[in-house]
């Protein structure tokens, strides 16, 4: 029997290969004592694991360097400092002599002793740090005890899909490229620093899903995709076959990818369908604009504060989104500010342990509250904007008092870079993104104050329903088919037509061919997805026709369940599309 | 430790990130290079000045005062050269 589990996609692409367990937990060290003449040849073997951890840190440090640069490398510092700091290596070797203890003993007493003193603090900035002491402890635990590296690869002759609860920057980095092709852990999110680097590293993976390493066995054949975030353990026949072949369509179209690229994005009755791209990390502009997005619809920016230490600044922002906006010197670019909080902590904010995080300090209510960070990026905003069509968008925004306070800090900035005789865009665009029901009842209000709407869904859907999607109790209940969600979705069409101002779906919904369907009979012809769905849905949008579309989304509009949505929509598709690769996602089971 | 020279002073904290990984790094690193037994306390809080282990311990965020406490032959020397790291941002740029 196959194991279908389904996450939330956090690195885009497929990959199939036997599990890998990666267990990077502290092991259990037994208790055992030494005798006197043993107490040196102890103390030479803490040296020796020490002096092999440091030349492994190294290693794997300068590995990064070359890959992803300079500042990713420096998350190894740390771990090399404590192997040479006095405390850890001066009071185990005490224990060794004075207490007569085995070297790993000794050595896991005084981490555990350090991690309590640094645990009593519960500083951020501390609580941060401990990742590292516990990194550091399994590293040289293992070697002392005689196991293999956890992380080791080498002994492998087959790719791999590694399984984990949760992964970290620095065994994401760590990975070797040549065997692991994808990774599926229970936890995490799409905005972890890992995640990012997995995406850097171009190394699929699918987060949150629930318990897959508990699941999971050594040396089972998975499959995995990434880009709906399912995970299939021991694949019926069946379900490897309807792997395959999307695959094979998939790098079919990779390889044709300049000709499908440079086709028209439009439907069979004639209607135009802007596709943009929606970006992480800078670097991805290049590989969006061969996949053939005209614009980029969100490019976040979390990327510049997650897992550092300090506030990006100006300089570095605004080289960023220069270089995005240059990229597109033709589409327009939607740069989303910081989206910070829920679950993205930088360690410069000291973000307060909350109850409920998603209902929290999150988003622009940060960068109200902390001007400093945000005039920062204002301002690098302002000053890349002479470099192309680059608008500004406002994440989780819930009145028009938020959306003014922003436009006078705007035009604050403005002054004082026209003061300066730095250049900017006078004409700059401000809209809000709209992710709560709140602004989408308020639709109207907002439009008077925004140039452009940007829907995001995965929001929108989670604050609608009341459903928090990483709790893998209720991902059943995660449906964005509901009808409350369709009802949203056009309403906040219709008032942004009357406005006159464009409407645009960033949010996973428009990379689901269902969704992306149902977007198009709502009139909404601007989408916004991660550039390997890009492909996808233009090949959907020029199968389609448009009245097929709003009929579909008339008839959706008024069923009474989510399903009776979705049989709306598959009704109205009539087979163009073999939807079976998608059945499943979100736990929705496809009517027949 | 050596000599019996005594040094202290105290400083305070003036980055915006505070004494973070990076920073401690710095100030260990730094007062590796004296003989001098160097102590750094922030509010009853004391820990070793050469140990990273310690310096994170103590969680200093821009603003807090940090003393520096300096007990050998070359204490005035660390006591000079370490507060001017402190009181320099640890030469991090601000935004």
């Amino acid at each position: 029997m196959s194991i279908v589990l389904d996450g939330n996609p956090a690195s885009e692409g497929m990959a199939s290969g036997l599990v890998f367990r990666l267990e990077w937990g502290v092991p259990v060290v037994p208790h055992r004592s030494i005798m006197d003449e043993d107490v040196e040849g102890e103390i030479q073997r803490f040296h020796e694991a020490r002096a092999w951890a440091a030349e492994r840190l190294q290693e794997t440090k300068e590995a990064t360097e070359r890959r992803l640069g300079e500042v990713e490398a420096r998350i190894f510092d740390p771990q090399l400092l404590m192997l040479e700091d006095p405390e850890v290596v001066d009071g185990t070797v005490r224990y060794i002599g004075e207490n007569r203890l085995s070297a790993e003993r000794a050595f896991e007493l005084r981490m555990l002793e350090l991690r309590s003193m640094w645990s009593r603090t519960s500083h951020p900035m501390v609580l941060d740090r401990l990742n590292d002491l516990e990194d550091l402890m399994i590293r040289v635990l293992h070697r002392l005890l005689g196991h293999n590296d956890p992380t080791d690869l080498a002994a492998l002759e087959h790719d791999v899909i590694v399984v984990a609860s949760n992964m970290t920057p620095s065994l994401t980095v760590q990975l070797d490229l040549d065997r692991v092709r994808g990774i599926a852990t229970d936890h995490g999110t799409r905005t972890a620093h890992w995640a990012m680097l997995a995406r850097s590293l171009e190394v699929p993976a699918v987060v949150g899903l629930g318990h897959v390493s508990s699941v999971a066995e050594e040396g089972q054949p998975a499959i995995l995709d990434g880009r709906i975030g399912r995970v299939a353990l021991d694949p019926t026949e069946r379900e490897r076959a309807i792997f395959d072949t999307r695959q094979r369509r998939l790098s079919a179209w990779e390889d044709e990818i300049a000709t499908i690229a440079s086709m028209e994005s439009v439907t069979r009755d004639g209607q135009y369908v802007e596709l943009r791209a929606n970006l992480d990390l800078p670097g991805e502009a290049r590989r969006a604009r061969e996949h053939g997005a005209v614009g980029v619809g969100l490019f976040r920016t979390e990327f510049l504060v997650v897992g550092r230490n300090t506030m990006p600044g100006e300089e570095e922002q605004y080289r960023a989104y220069r270089d995005v906006a240059e990229a597109f010197p033709n589409g327009a670019v939607y740069i989303r500010t910081f989206d910070l909080g829920g679950d993205k902590f930088p360690m410069f904010l000291h973000m307060p342990q909350e109850e409920n995080p998603f209902l929290g300090w999150r988003a622009i209510r940060v960068c109200l509250d902390e001007p400093e960070l945000f005039r920062t990026q204002l301002r690098a905003l302002l000053r890349a904007s002479v470099h192309g069509d680059l608008r500004l968008m406002l994440p989780l925004v819930n009145d028009v008092e938020e959306v003014r306070q922003v436009r006078s800090l705007l035009q604050e900035e403005a002054s004082l870079l026209a003061g300066e005789d730095v250049p900017y865009n006078t004409g700059y665009k401000l809209g809000v993104m709209i992710e709560t029901p709140a602004a989408a009842l308020d639709a109207a209000e907002l439009a008077r104050y925004s140039d452009f709407f940007s829907i995001g869904t995965n929001d929108l859907v989670q604050y609608t329903l009341a459903v928090d999607r990483t709790n893998t109790r209720i991902a059943s209940l995660y449906n964005p088919f509901h009808p409350s969600v369709v009802r949203q979705l056009h309403q906040v069409a219709r008032v942004g037509r009357a406005a006159g101002i464009e409407v645009s779906v960033c949010g996973e919904m428009a990379a689901h061919p269902l969704g992306a369907f149902l977007l198009l009979g709502l009139d909404i012809t601007v989408l916004s997805v991660a550039w390997p769905s890009l492909t996808e849905i233009k090949k959907l949008v020029r199968d389609v026709r448009m009245e097929d579309a709003r009929v579909a989304a008339r008839k959706a509009l008024a069923a009474s369940t989510g399903r009776e949505v979705m049989e709306c929509l598959v009704e109205g598709l009539g087979g163009v599309l073999d939807l079976e690769a998608f059945s499943g996602q979100w736990s929705l089971s496809l009517p027949g | 430790m050596s000599g019996d020279g005594r040094a202290e002073k105290t400083v305070e904290v003036v980055n915006r990130a505070g004494m973070h990984a990076r920073p401690a790094a710095e100030l260990v690193k730094l007062a590796g290079t004296f003989q001098a037994d160097i102590r750094l306390e922030k509010d009853g809080l004391e820990v070793n000045g050469k140990s990273i282990m310690g310096v994170l311990m103590l969680a200093a965020e821009r603003g807090s005062q940090l003393r520096i406490v300096a007990q050998g032959d070359d204490a005035q020397d660390a006591v000079t050269a370490l507060s001017a790291l402190v009181g320099r941002g640890f030469d991090e740029l601000e935004a």
